[in-house]
């Protein structure tokens, strides 16, 4: 039924919520897959968050429309509570003296849409506490998330605590948020990313090399 | 010794007040406002302007770091001056230091004449949102925007009166549950800036050397190019 997944698409673009829903309702209604909805939402915020990028949406817009993904989650009946993960495969968090977590949580949330487990520390989260949760875990992957000028100093400091620790030579740090290649190079993160897409990809990618080296 | 400066037009007050003040004579080029949510295209139009500016010794560059918006900016053929900090609420602070004591008592959202007016800030958002989604929706969106943030102040740089400003965020901040303060700010860092000298709270470049991110961060090394006055 390609004319439902066009339409959910652009709907998601026009960050229009009720016809999101209505289209969500009849897809269900009609047997289509409930993560092939869900593909078509996420596809649909890629593009909101480029157009966020390019200036056409505000990020109040793009914090409408990640709602819009999350109320079609509980309509497709996809468990999304944070504070049971077991096993978790990434760290996430918003770095010490930072307390922004809109991005944050839109990532976590598309990472949920691929199935990874997530354990979300918060914000305001201490080199020391992302150690400890780190070392307790034995969890592969850290994302640091951080808006502001001081948090650069924040997730240097904690990248410095892993590298310097031997239990956590495998750990893979991501940063994100307002970072750029020069931002990952002051930090010495693994890699850097501004859009959560490419997050999701890299995560992916860690994880499944991971279970290869252990077959 | 031919100068100019170049600022952001967000902070016209506070570069106006201090040009007044200490009797600079050097023209100014205004950046246009509303670009601070978009590093990268306010980084484009200063290195344009920098670009086109021919005989002068110093430029003088009325801005923080800006979410990286300074990172790369050059001149060729004059020495640029910036003051070391993060944005242009420590420039209106008077420093990052008093920025971050403030920020750390609770979650802090700043304000201006120059944010109110100029720039996409949180106020204006929920106006925004109101008209697109409906009072319900923006409510919603707004509280989740401002969910770690205790605290709205507008700083008060004696370059504007406050009490023209005052009812506008007083009641945004009773509205979403904010403490409203009013802090005084400073323009000593602009006059200083505009005058010299300048101490180890100004980034001094040669023509040709590029800024970096670690002129902005605290572990500098101390021959690096903070100290060469």
């Amino acid at each position: 039924m390609p004319v439902v997944h066009n339409l959910l698409v652009t709907a998601v673009v026009g960050i229009r919520e009720e016809k999101v829903l209505f289209l969500v309702r009849q897809g269900l209604s009609k047997g289509i897959d409930p993560f092939l909805l869900l593909e078509d939402i996420r596809v649909g915020l890629k593009i909101v968050g480029d157009m966020y990028t390019q200036g056409k949406y505000f990020l109040a817009d793009l914090i409408v429309a990640a709602e819009i993904y999350k109320e079609v989650q509980k309509l497709v009946l996809i468990d999304t509570d944070q504070n049971c993960v077991q096993n978790p495969e990434i760290i996430f968090g918003t770095v010490q003296k930072d307390i922004h977590d809109i991005g944050k949580n839109i990532t976590i949330s598309t990472m949920q849409h691929y199935g990874l487990k997530v354990l979300d520390l918060g914000v305001n989260v201490s080199p020391e506490d992302f150690l400890k949760s780190l070392v307790d875990t034995g969890v592969p992957i850290l994302c640091l998330s951080g808006l502001i000028s001081d948090s650069y100093d924040s997730m240097k400091t904690t990248v410095s605590l892993i590298k310097n620790n031997e239990k956590l030579n495998q750990t893979t740090v991501i940063i994100g948020g307002l970072v750029n290649q020069a931002v990952c190079n002051y930090i010495e993160a693994d890699y850097w990313v501004n859009d959560c897409t490419t997050g999701v990809e890299i995560c992916k990618r860690i994880i499944e090399k991971k279970y290869q080296l252990q077959a | 010794m031919s100068s100019v400066i170049i600022a952001c037009e967000t902070i016209q007050d506070e570069v106006m007040k201090a040009i007044f003040e200490t009797g600079t004579k050097f023209p100014v080029i205004w950046i246009e406002s509303g670009l601070h949510n978009y590093p990268e295209i306010l980084r484009d139009k200063l290195q344009d302007q920098i670009n086109k500016i021919a005989n002068v010794d110093e430029i003088y560059l009325a801005f923080g770091y800006c979410g990286n918006s300074l990172l790369g900016v050059h001149s060729e053929k004059a020495k640029l001056i910036i003051p070391k900090v993060d944005d242009c609420i420590s420039l209106l602070l008077g420093s990052c230091k008093i920025r971050e004591d403030l920020a750390q008592e609770a979650g802090t959202y700043f304000l201006t004449r120059g944010w109110i007016e100029h720039e996409n800030n949180i106020i204006k958002e929920y106006n925004r949102c109101i008209e697109k989604y409906g009072k319900e929706k923006a409510t919603k969106v707004i509280k989740m925007m401002l969910e770690h943030y205790k605290c709205l102040v507008l700083i008060d740089t004696g370059a504007y009166l406050t009490k023209d400003y005052l009812h506008y965020s007083h009641s945004f901040a009773s509205s979403f549950g904010l403490e409203h303060k009013i802090v005084h700010g400073s323009i000593s860092f602009l006059k200083r800036l505009f005058t010299g000298p300048w101490d180890e709270n100004f980034i001094i470049l040669q023509p040709g050397e590029v800024i970096n991110i670690e002129y902005f961060r605290n572990v500098v090394d101390p021959e690096s190019k903070l100290s060469q006055l």
